[in-house]
């Protein structure tokens, strides 16, 4: 019994809290237990780091890591940021999310991992569907049904622990059954990463606004997209060889093929919330690489690093973006809310400029090194020539994403002034000095 | 114990990163800025100054705090100076001064935006040409570019938006070729050594561990062509060509003298120390390719109207012959490169201000006050003995000649097509020039044009200044 494991099963009782505390009708105490209870578990994980990692097997196989630690401090960041909705729905789903994500990320148990994903995508589909239209809302149900039915699928193939010794025990006979579950695994990774739905999905979550959006990509994208990656990590190293090289050649080849694809279209768009939802996709997609590395651990540090650098540039850009949006004249129909954004608010204008810098990868940013020591493992593996293409054709997106920067700094008369509020000018400094730090100084992290 | 040396050190690397920085924060009126900015670049000139004559400046002991090595993931700054770097310095710390002063007298859109990142930017070149390590190197130089572009379109109207495309595509593309050899040499070392323990001087040891053959040909093939792509010489000669066309004021002096001096540094230390083995089957390559560059350069002089755009032409000119230098001479022979770069630049950026003097509408020199500087870079324009631009041209020959006959033609036709080209254009300038002249003097207009032609009179008279303090 140590604080690492009262931590983690504290998540039960939050969850109870949570349930108890949304029967009462005062909205107030609500808040405040939500809120104080949040920032308990959060300085919990916090202070979790300087514990031992353990593992449990009373009840559900925990693996607690730095990552689920560091999902604390970002979730708490989330939380803290979206405190001042104006939807209630928002801000009960940032607070249900925190601790259904975190199980989903510890879990190694094939039944609960489906349970929370569903539990998620549910979540999700109740704070986005509020301001959806409804043709738009049933495309994306569409959507999330099939991720969801790909991985029942998977729970149902493996309706055993994704713990990876278990698979030495695997019998010939099932080999079948092992390659058709990988199959829909990869299937769904691809779904949610970069597939076709991606994009479809991304441009209708982009008619939403405010923290559905977010929401959807933190927990939605990285959180799931860490975890399957870990799992089919797992899976694919007690593989045949036959198996693993037939997978690993697919991917080979799509990933860069799906991140040229992404940034060409993303070009062809005139709105610039699909441009940088695009880049972003394309971004994404690049994570299917690091199945490729068939040595499971060694990858995970720098996946977290790359995965969480696409998601403060997210986070940033498409605040930014409402922010602006909803403070134009709705009388002046424009195209780009960002125009002559310097003469209205001059730190959004600096936290932009960092911000799309970061997902473009310039030196000094954390995006840089994030995708720095991400691509270098995969050139260490002897894969040259699909970075070259990656490389190359992530210069397509320069010129346009100069253009949105150029149109910052024009003289637009008739825009007034932008006026953030406090709480929200201070997260967009935070996550910008974050940007920086580990831009400079990336030993930080690992 | 803390000395005066370590001081001046300080302050030469930080002192204008800081003041940048503050601009960007505070908010104050444009007049109050300018006075500051003028006061701090004459600051920073004078430390330059003194960095180079009277302090004997290493960076060994201070930057050791920075200095992490034999271990993963980190970044080294290292730094590296010698008399040369020292001397390319107070160059750039020379062209902030001048900025600074014709900018006393001179409005433009965001300006306080514009001073504060024209500091950053004096800064950042700075580090890289002081930077000895390779990651130091690449992001300086990296940022370097994102500067210049975000300078480029917080003056400029919506007429930037192509250029800046262009400028955006060719530096991408350079970007991503260097990534990638960096990359080729980062999975050479592996895990056992740090991955960005590289220094410049030992990279030549790193390119001999990769074995693998096609490896090593595409590091030396990615780092050449991200080179020649930031050169802006002929194939991707438009986006260099671009810049100067628009003619927006800080930007193209930063790019007709700033520039030049940052990448002849850059490739001072990458092509000398990694390309002196490897280069020799790609010598007769690279020699064509710039051949033609001058000559496609020398032509666009005379298809070029514009004064600015034959400017831009005649840098491009000068570009590619001084890279023909850099890949046939030896370290030790840097002397004759030094005085032509600083002379070329100084003339383009010389004529450039002179024509600054007035209003953005009028593009050539017609109606323009008469003074001793326009004539001046006229004649030196023209192989004008007293200058220093003629005194390098004659011992590049010498050198060239010396060399390598074809080279030496190479460089003497471009230079021909120059002459006539550019002359009688410039000849009939300066005689409206004087025609027309008006006088009213206003001492921040003529400063800078007056002061780089004072220059070049005295590196012609003296040329020997900088070959003595090169050795």
């Amino acid at each position: 019994m140590n604080l690492g494991y009262i931590s983690a099963h504290f998540i039960y009782i939050y969850l109870a809290l949570i349930a108890i505390v949304l029967w009462y009708k005062d909205s107030k105490i609500k808040e405040v237990v939500l809120l104080s209870s949040s920032l308990v578990i959060a300085t919990l994980l916090l202070s979790g780091i300087y514990f031992e990692t353990f593992t449990s097997d009373r009840f559900v196989d925990f693996n607690i890591s730095n990552y689920s630690r560091l999902m604390g401090i970002l979730t708490l960041f989330v939380v803290i940021f979206y405190r001042s909705e104006k939807y209630f729905l928002d801000r009960v789903a940032n607070f249900l999310l925190l601790p259904i994500s975190y199980i989903f990320v510890t879990t190694e148990d094939a039944f609960i991992l489906l349970g929370s994903a569903i539990a998620t995508k549910s979540i999700l589909l109740s704070s986005v569907s509020k301001n959806l239209p409804m043709n738009q809302l049933r495309k994306y149900k569409i959507i999330e049904m099939i991720s969801i039915g790909f991985l029942l699928l998977f729970a149902v193939f493996f309706s055993i622990s994704v713990k990876s010794p278990v698979f030495v025990d695997i019998e010939v006979e099932n080999y079948q059954l092992y390659s058709l579950a990988m199959i829909f695994l990869v299937v769904t990774i691809i779904e949610i990463s970069s597939g076709i739905f991606m994009g479809l999905k991304s441009h209708i979550l982009s008619d939403s606004t405010g923290p559905a959006r977010s929401l959807y990509f933190f927990y939605g994208i990285v959180v799931v997209l860490y975890k399957l990656i870990l799992v089919i990590n797992n899976l694919l190293i007690e593989a045949e060889p036959e198996f693993q090289r037939s997978i690993v050649s697919f991917i080979k080849y799509y990933a860069p093929i799906n991140f040229f694809m992404h940034n060409f279209l993303a070009i062809n768009q005139s709105d610039i919330k699909k441009f940088f939802n695009r880049i972003i996709s394309s971004l994404l997609g690049l994570v299917l690489l690091s199945v490729i590395v068939v040595k499971s651990g060694s990858i995970k540090a720098e996946l977290i690093y790359y995965l969480i650098s696409i998601l403060i540039s997210y986070i940033l850009i498409s605040e930014i973006y409402d922010l602006a949006k909803n403070s134009t004249d709705a009388s002046i129909i424009n195209e780009n809310p960002f125009e002559a954004l310097y003469r209205r608010n001059k730190i959004a204008t600096v936290v932009f400029i960092l911000a799309v810098l970061n997902l473009v990868g310039i030196p000094f940013t954390y995006g840089f090194s994030s995708k720095f020591f991400f691509l270098l493992n995969y050139f260490q593996e002897g894969y040259i020539y699909p970075m070259l293409v990656i490389l190359l054709s992530s210069v397509f997106v320069l010129p346009d994403v100069m253009k949105v920067i150029s149109s910052l700094f024009s003289i637009n008369k008739e825009s007034m002034v932008l006026n953030f509020g406090m709480n929200k000018t201070l997260f967009l400094i935070l996550f910008s000095i974050l940007i920086v730090i580990f831009g400079v100084y990336p030993k930080i992290y690992f | 114990m803390i000395k005066i040396n370590h001081i001046v050190e300080y302050l030469q690397l930080f002192f204008p990163l800081i003041f940048g920085l503050i601009l960007l924060a505070v908010s104050i009126s444009e007049k109050a800025v300018k006075k500051m900015a003028l006061v701090v670049s004459l600051g920073i000139f004078a430390l330059s100054f003194g960095a180079l004559f009277f302090f004997n400046l290493t960076y060994d002991e201070v930057f050791n705090w920075i200095i992490v090595s034999n271990q993963e993931k980190t970044f080294d700054f290292l730094l590296f100076r010698t008399r040369l770097t020292d001397l390319l310095i107070l160059s750039t710390s020379t062209a902030l001064l001048l900025i600074c002063v014709r900018l006393y007298n001179f409005s433009t859109k965001n300006l306080k935006l514009v001073i504060a990142l024209l500091f950053i930017q004096f800064s950042i070149t700075q580090f890289t040409i002081l930077s000895d390590s390779l990651i130091l190197l690449f992001s300086c130089f990296e940022l370097f570019g994102i500067l210049l572009m975000l300078m480029f379109v917080a003056v400029g109207e919506k007429e930037v938006l192509r250029p800046v495309k262009l400028f955006m595509f060719f530096w991408g593309a350079s970007s991503a070729l260097i990534f990638f050899s960096i990359l080729i040499l980062a999975s050479v070392l592996g895990e056992s050594k740090g991955v960005f323990d590289v220094t410049v001087s030992s990279i030549p040891v790193l390119v001999e561990e990769i074995t693998y053959f096609t490896h090593k040909e595409l590091f030396l093939g990615c780092l050449l062509g991200a080179l020649l792509v930031r050169g802006s010489i002929f194939p991707f000669h438009s986006w260099g060509l671009q810049f100067i066309k628009t003619n927006i004021f800080p930007i193209n002096i930063l790019y007709s003298w700033f520039y030049p001096q940052l990448i002849f540094c850059v490739f001072y230390k990458l092509i000398t120390e990694v390309f002196r083995n490897d280069m020799a089957r790609y010598e007769s390559l690279v020699y064509y390719l710039i051949f033609f560059s001058c000559l496609y350069h020398a032509v666009l002089i005379i298809r070029e109207e514009k004064i600015h755009a034959k400017i831009g032409c005649f840098i491009g000119v000068c570009n590619s012959i001084l890279y023909l230098l850099l890949f046939s001479m030896k370290v030790d022979e840097i002397k004759y490169s030094i005085l032509f770069l600083l002379s070329y630049t100084l003339l383009a950026s010389g004529v450039l201000f002179s024509e600054n003097q007035e209003e953005k509408s009028v593009k050539s020199f017609e109606g323009t006050r008469y003074s001793f500087s326009h004539i001046y870079l006229f004649l030196s324009t023209m192989f004008f003995p007293v200058s220093s631009f003629f005194i390098s041209i004659i011992s590049i020959y010498s050198f060239f000649l010396d060399k390598n006959n074809a080279l030496g033609l190479i460089s003497i036709f471009s230079f021909l097509f120059v002459l006539a080209s550019i002359v009688p254009f410039l000849y009939q300038n300066a005689f409206v020039t004087i025609q027309n002249g008006t006088d009213k003097f206003n001492i921040f207009v003529r400063l800078p044009a007056a002061v780089i032609s004072l220059i070049m009179l005295l590196l012609g008279l003296y040329p020997h200044i900088i070959m003595e303090l090169i050795l």
